[in-house]
């Protein structure tokens, strides 16, 4: 590359639906890499899913070039786009590495949002130059002064610092762009220096294996090349060099602070650890990049093969997605009512949505989703300290010293008069009170220390219902702590259903117990025996229901020309029936399992 | 009360139904010669229709007698071509009324009934009746010929419930009935009855199933007492959903069902199926050869057969029955044939099996079906025998007596088991 480019890497964060999208597609239009015609679609979001939800999963990178209107210094500009929900903090931290640069993108019109703050303070942590940018301006009801100082109360930034911009209607993307250029700081580092290059993204593709994308910090990928992966010690020749101009194109080299993609044959993109770094197998690097923590499961559940769905498809279908996402890990699990599936780990409740969603829509295989939970370390008498993902692996009571469960810090902005009500809500969740701060006169920051199972629970609808839909919530893990924990059963016709099982605060299992057996109750049909269902805290049965046995369900009349009408509507009846589940003489339908995954109170 | 609109409403539906399904009539199956077990024969003609009744008939239309018997002749005699002259041992004529033909229509629906079938292995013969359209000339007509069971369509003996029903007789017509049939010397009696209907109460079922035990003759020799169903396509149906009445209670209707059985027991009757109860020997052999895998012939239009593991029906509607069947070129007028897989008829065969009280005996359904019922029956009835509900025994399976109310329940696990 000629000496005369300068480099600009940088990436956008922002809350949900605050308009990155729009913006990079903007930007890639504005410096003439794709045309209006292409623009049709937002382009970094290449999955359908992604749209829909208005989310994007999986981190992209593009390069495109921009000439200094000024001064007609020429530039590469490597965009690095982030998912703005608060699952992917992950994904979020991988592409901040690889930056020197974030614009802080917030709406005009909605404000600082509980992740604009999260992301904000990700960036700040990661050293990176913020660009505050204010997003929107064109809407009637945008008020980016306002907007502006929100961000200097919160955030410490500076109101005057803030561009005002419509990624919409292009107004102010020309300033933009040369703050960019101008504000941004040069990446160090030396093509001369031995290489290293950070792994910061893969993605799987069917024709040409993993694409994996790095940050070359110093020295050069050249086409070729012998690589090692320090981390995993494994080696590798570099097929492909290439960069994202949004389309793949092949180059030669890639130096010292640039951004692009190695294809080096490498068979699944298990064998790629994101923040691992890539030096030159013949002249490796004396140190590796520091890495990144690697992604921590937090949400648990079980996926069973629902009906119509063998589990050899449902396997082959969680092999294929976690192609692409390597934040989320199966295993096999049998369970005695539901038979054979996977215990799944995922990085939250959205991820796990988007990941059964992907299964349905993608690959159309119903499953059976069990209760999600989240992971607990389990102190035993003889001191060992175990982690445990499901209420079924807790050992004997006897043998049980204490349950410690994960804590988080919510930080949720909402608005001030829905105070008292959020702090209701957080209270009924054994939230203990950290501080209040006013963003404006109506707007708070509230910040609670929460258990994370109890977040995991119906807690995002409750906020949205309380908050008439203004409510914003963040969080991050706090470590471990121990409470008094105990595990729920439940029992139908005297049997333990072990998917049911759960671990619920003392405090909380009699209304959690109550609620789940009502549920089950309307969707376990009458039986030609009456049916008790009970939720039980060791051998103690805290609530009870019965289903009352069934009492007529007779044809009476059957003649010859009838036989075979009767036949079907028995064959019809036995369909129904083939979507339960037999446990002992009971049968459950299967959206008996997902009763206690509904709100219950 | 919309009886002549529901009455259309339902002639169109089921007319579009046989449309529908292109009224391109299916070939008979390429059996060869088949014995038979049994004739039907279908009688499409009322006086009014009944509101809960589902079967194939319409109100009037008398002056089409004539032509449907030419195309039963037509029909019996193609079939007699097909499969050979049949030598059943029942024949059934139901409808419909039978008896709204006059003597005369009734003697030739005798006469093409003696030209087309084999009568030297006949043991019962039966005719439904209507208690209004029932005298002692059809009486001697149906004697003369053979009948020797008449099945009387009682339904209820209390007036309210007839109207209910919308059945056009009188209760005290019976009686009389009765008395007809056997001064005629017919003497194997049957009444249809009826409970569950809106407006019953315990107290009016005991008085009609007495009303039915007082009978000429010492009470009837068999009973079917049938619990109202709301078919779809019925009056009844549309009238409930329309909110027109409340249909019964649940605990009500258990005690009716619960009381026939004690009465009838008393009385000296076995149920020997579900809904049908007799004196020893007076089991009606004709519905036997259908719970039991038996193969008949069934004429007349919506007739259903079942031949050498086929089974098909005939089209559901006069006019496309007289075309089928004209003088020139005549066609079977046979509609959704099928044959069912060897598992599939097992299922079926043991599901139907198993509403008879004798229950179901695995030799003589290996006999009829090919297949050993015992290990399939076994494994989905374990559960209920554990409960009360079966009886398994080393030849046999059997629904015991609590089970009859639920058997719908039983017989879903037994259907596909196969």
């Amino acid at each position: 590359m000629p000496d005369d480019i300068l480099i600009r890497n940088f990436c956008i964060i922002a809350h949900i639906d605050h308009g990155k999208s729009t913006l990079a597609d903007r930007l890639l239009e504005r410096t003439g890499a794709i045309t209006q015609r292409e623009m049709n679609a937002q382009f970094l979001d290449d999955m359908d899913l992604e749209k829909e939800r208005g989310i994007t999963i999986k981190a992209s990178a593009v390069t495109v070039s921009y000439t200094h209107p000024g001064t007609g210094q020429k530039y590469m500009l490597n965009l690095i786009d982030t998912p703005g929900h608060v699952d992917f903090h992950y994904e979020v931290a991988k592409a901040l590495q690889a930056c020197e640069g974030a614009l802080l993108l917030c709406d005009a019109t909605q404000g600082v949002q509980a992740q604009t703050v999260a992301n904000a303070y990700a960036a700040i942590d990661a050293d990176l130059e913020i660009i505050p940018v204010i997003n929107k301006v064109d809407l009637p009801s945008a008020r980016p002064d306002a907007v502006a100082e929100e961000m200097e109360q919160v955030l410490g930034i500076d109101a005057l610092a803030c561009v005002p911009i419509s990624a919409k209607t292009g107004i102010g993307i020309d300033e933009l762009l040369k703050a960019i250029a101008e504000k941004l700081p040069a990446p160090a580092g030396s093509s001369d220096a031995p290489l290293q290059a950070l792994i910061f993204d893969s993605k799987y593709d069917d024709y040409r294996g993993v694409v994996v994308y790095v940050r070359v910090i110093n020295g050069r990928l050249i086409r070729g090349q012998k690589i090692r992966m320090m981390g995993k010690n494994t080696i590798y020749a570099i097929t492909d060099l290439g960069k994202f101009m949004p389309k793949a194109k092949p180059v030669e080299s890639i130096g010292a602070g640039e951004v692009g993609f190695i294809i080096a044959n490498i068979k699944t993109i298990q064998d790629v650890t994101i923040g691992d770094t890539v030096t030159d197998s013949a002249a490796p690097a004396a140190e590796p990049l520091p890495g990144y923590r690697p992604p921590k499961q937090m949400v648990f559940c079980d996926f069973y093969p629902g009906a119509d769905t063998e589990y050899t498809q449902l396997r082959d279908a969680l092999e294929k997605l976690r192609l692409n996402d390597s934040s989320f890990t199966f295993e096999p699990e049998t369970s005695d009512a539901l038979g054979f599936g996977f215990r799944c780990g995922f990085l939250g409740l959205l991820h796990m949505e988007i990941v059964q969603e992907r299964l349905e829509r993608e690959h159309k295989i119903e499953v059976i989703q069990t209760a999600p939970t989240v992971p607990y370390e389990v102190v035993t008498s003889d001191g060992t300290v175990k982690m445990i993902d499901s209420a079924s692996e807790l050992p004997d009571p006897s043998a049980l010293l204490e349950i410690r469960e994960p804590m988080i810090r919510a930080s949720i902005i909402v608005p001030a008069k829905n105070i008292g009500d959020v702090s209701k809500l957080c209270q009924d969740r054994r939230g203990v009170y950290k501080k209040t701060e006013f963003i404006t006169t109506d707007r708070v920051i509230i910040e609670y220390e929460m258990p994370l199972a109890e977040v995991i629970f119906d807690f995002f609808d409750k906020l949205k219902t309380v908050t008439q839909g203004y409510g914003t919530l963040d969080y991050d893990l706090l470590g471990f702590k121990v409470d008094d924990l105990v595990k729920m059963d439940i029992l139908v016709a005297g049997d333990k259903i072990s998917a049911l099982s759960l671990i619920v605060h003392k405090t909380k299992a009699d209304s959690r117990g109550r609620a789940i057996i009502k549920k089950l109750k309307q969707e376990i049909s009458r039986h030609l025996f009456e049916i008790s269902i009970q939720a039980a805290v060791g051998s103690r049965v805290i609530a009870r229901e019965t289903v009352s046995a069934l009492r007529k369900d007779v044809t009476s009349k059957c003649y010859g020309g009838d036989i075979s009408r009767k036949r079907k509507l028995l064959e019809k009846q036995k369909e129904g029936k083939k979507r339960m589940k037999q446990v002992g003489r009971v049968e459950i339908p299967q959206k008996a399992f997902m009763a206690i995954l509904e709100p219950g109170d | 009360m919309t009886t002549a609109a529901d009455e259309n409403r339902l002639e169109r539906r089921l007319a579009q139904a046989d449309s529908a399904a292109g009224i391109s009539f299916a070939a008979l199956p390429k059996t060869g010669p088949a014995p038979v077990d049994a004739v039907y024969v279908h009688v499409p003609f009322c006086s009014t229709k009944c509101h809960y009744c589902d079967f194939y008939s319409l109100a009037g239309h008398l002056d089409e007698v004539d032509a449907y018997l030419d195309a039963l002749k037509r029909e019996a005699a193609l079939q007699v071509h097909h499969f050979g002259r049949p030598r059943p041992e029942t024949i059934f004529i139901g409808g419909g009324t039978p008896t709204l033909l006059n003597p005369a229509e009734l003697e030739r629906l005798m006469a093409i009934l003696h030209e087309s079938i084999d009568m030297s292995r006949l043991n019962e013969f039966t005719v439904e009746a209507n208690p209004n359209t029932f005298d002692a000339p059809r009486a001697r007509v149906l004697k003369a010929a053979g009948v020797n069971r008449i099945s009387c369509g009682a339904q209820s003996f209390v007036k309210s419930e007839l109207q209910t029903l919308q059945r056009d007789h009188d209760p005290e017509n019976v009686p009389l009935a009765f008395e007809i049939a056997r001064a005629a010397g017919i003497e194997n009696l049957n009444v249809d009855l009826i409970f569950g209907i809106p407006g019953q109460t315990l107290e009016s079922w005991v008085y009609s199933l007495d009303r039915a035990l007082a009978l000429a003759g010492g009470g009837p020799d068999h009973l079917s007492c049938y619990s109202l169903i709301y078919e779809s396509n019925t009056a009844m149906t549309a009238r409930l959903n329309r909110g027109e009445f409340t249909p019964i209670d649940e605990d009500l209707e258990l005690a009716l069902f619960e009381h026939v059985y004690r009465r009838l027991r008393d009385a000296g009757y076995q149920r020997y199926e579900v809904s049908n109860y007799a004196r020893p020997g007076r089991e009606c052999r004709h519905n036997l050869h259908y719970w039991k895998g038996g193969q008949w012939l069934a004429w007349g239009p919506s007739a259903a057969a079942h031949v050498a593991g086929w089974r098909w029906k005939n089209v559901t509607n006069l006019t496309h029955y007289l075309a089928a069947l004209q003088e020139k070129d005549p066609q079977v007028p046979a509609t959704q044939m099928e044959r069912l897989s060897t598992r599939r008829r097992a299922g079926e065969l043991a599901v139907f099996w198993l509403r008879l009280a004798e229950g179901l005996n695995y030799a003589e359904f290996h006999r009829i079906a090919g297949l050993d019922a015992r290990p399939v029956l076994e494994r989905v009835l374990k559960n209920y025998a554990e409960l009360g509900f079966v009886s398994l025994t080393p030849t046999a399976a059997r629904l015991e007596e609590k089970a009859v109310v639920v058997s719908n329940r039983i017989l879903t696990d037994v259907v596909d088991a196969f």
